[in-house]
């Protein structure tokens, strides 16, 4: 997901009909520059070398999504069957992972490994990232694991009492506040009402991320 | 996002894209020797369909009954939230919209 205003300019984007190591090009009707999709970054044209700005979205349940957000708008249109409907639990948990970083720092949390670790103290790029799941939604997102200079560690919770049954949750080592998992805004502690900053990341099929990124990270349990 | 996936329906989407669209496009794949050949024109531009600015509606208002299990992808921007159900999405490789007035390029 991208903002589509650059240097002041919104930009309409069309599919050019151009797969780049299996991913789709995109071109905007502005310029007719190129721009590959995963990356959002322009390839070829008056715009190449410049890059769309990253929006953080979620891939969920529709359930867990309205109750979130009670007056969401749903996009409406036709069903096409098949893709990602046919990706059991199961199966997205042992074909997806999440893609963190860029460039040769690009790293695959694979969800094989989330389910067992729901919450992964790490770093990318010498900078501290916290990696939570969600067993429920099949979902992934990343943080940066510091609020201003102070840098915390976090362990996976179940639902505590005093978060009025919100969930997924995590505490952190440092003052034992309690913080939602999926949105990294601290519930309840010393630390109530902070917010972690979220790092852009996109779930990809495992194999298809191998294929893009040869030889990057791949973080997975068989290689811990 | 996600668009591994949506290249499989790319690919598959190939079965039915006419050979005379493929035709019509005369550039050579942006060169450099094809980017050490991973760059490949499987169907002519704008012939996979992309939606700009789709309509969308809350589901009071139009009384829907979504599966409370289907995906979806799930925006909150500007103070607005949009749903794009995977059901939907699945024919789609692109949304050009805006949430919350800011503009997007909804892709996965």
């Amino acid at each position: 997901m991208y903002g589509r205003t650059l240097d002041g300019q919104v930009l309409n984007f069309g599919h050019e009909g151009v797969l780049y190591r299996n991913s789709f090009m995109m071109y905007d009707k502005q310029t007719n520059s190129k721009w590959l999709h995963v990356t959002g970054e322009a390839l070829k044209g008056e715009l190449k070398g410049k890059k769309l700005g990253f929006i953080p979205s979620e891939i969920m349940p529709y359930k867990t999504w309205k109750k979130r957000h009670p007056d969401t708008g749903v996009l409406l249109g036709e069903k096409v069957s098949g893709m990602m409907g046919t990706f059991t639990l199961k199966d997205r948990i042992s074909s997806f992972g999440l893609s963190v970083g860029e460039g040769r720092n690009v790293t695959l949390f694979r969800y094989s490994l989330l389910s067992r670790l729901p919450v992964l103290d790490t770093t990318l790029l010498d900078a501290p990232l916290v990696v939570c799941f969600d067993q429920d939604a099949v979902y992934a997102v990343a943080f940066r694991s510091q609020i201003g200079e102070r840098q915390l560690h976090f362990a996976a919770l179940a639902a505590d009492p005093e978060t009025e049954g919100a969930k997924p949750l995590m505490r952190d080592f440092e003052t034992g506040s309690l913080w939602s998992r999926m949105t990294g805004t601290c519930l309840a502690g010393e630390l109530k009402g902070s917010q972690l900053e979220q790092v852009p990341a996109t779930a990809w099929l495992g194999n298809r991320w191998k294929a893009f990124f040869e030889g990057a990270r791949d973080v997975q349990l068989e290689k811990l | 996002m996600m668009g591994h996936m949506r290249s499989i329906a790319t690919i598959l989407f190939i079965t039915a894209a006419s050979v005379t669209g493929l035709s019509a496009q005369t550039e050579d794949v942006f060169s450099e020797a094809n980017y050490d050949k991973g760059m490949r024109q499987v169907m002519a531009p704008d012939q996979f369909p992309v939606l700009h600015h789709p309509p969308m509606a809350t589901v009071l208002e139009t009384g829907l009954e979504i599966d409370p299990e289907e995906p979806v992808i799930g925006l909150f921007l500007g103070g607005e939230a949009r749903a794009y159900p995977i059901s939907v999405m699945g024919g789609v490789e692109l949304v050009n919209d805006t949430c919350g007035e800011i503009p997007v390029a909804v892709s996965w």
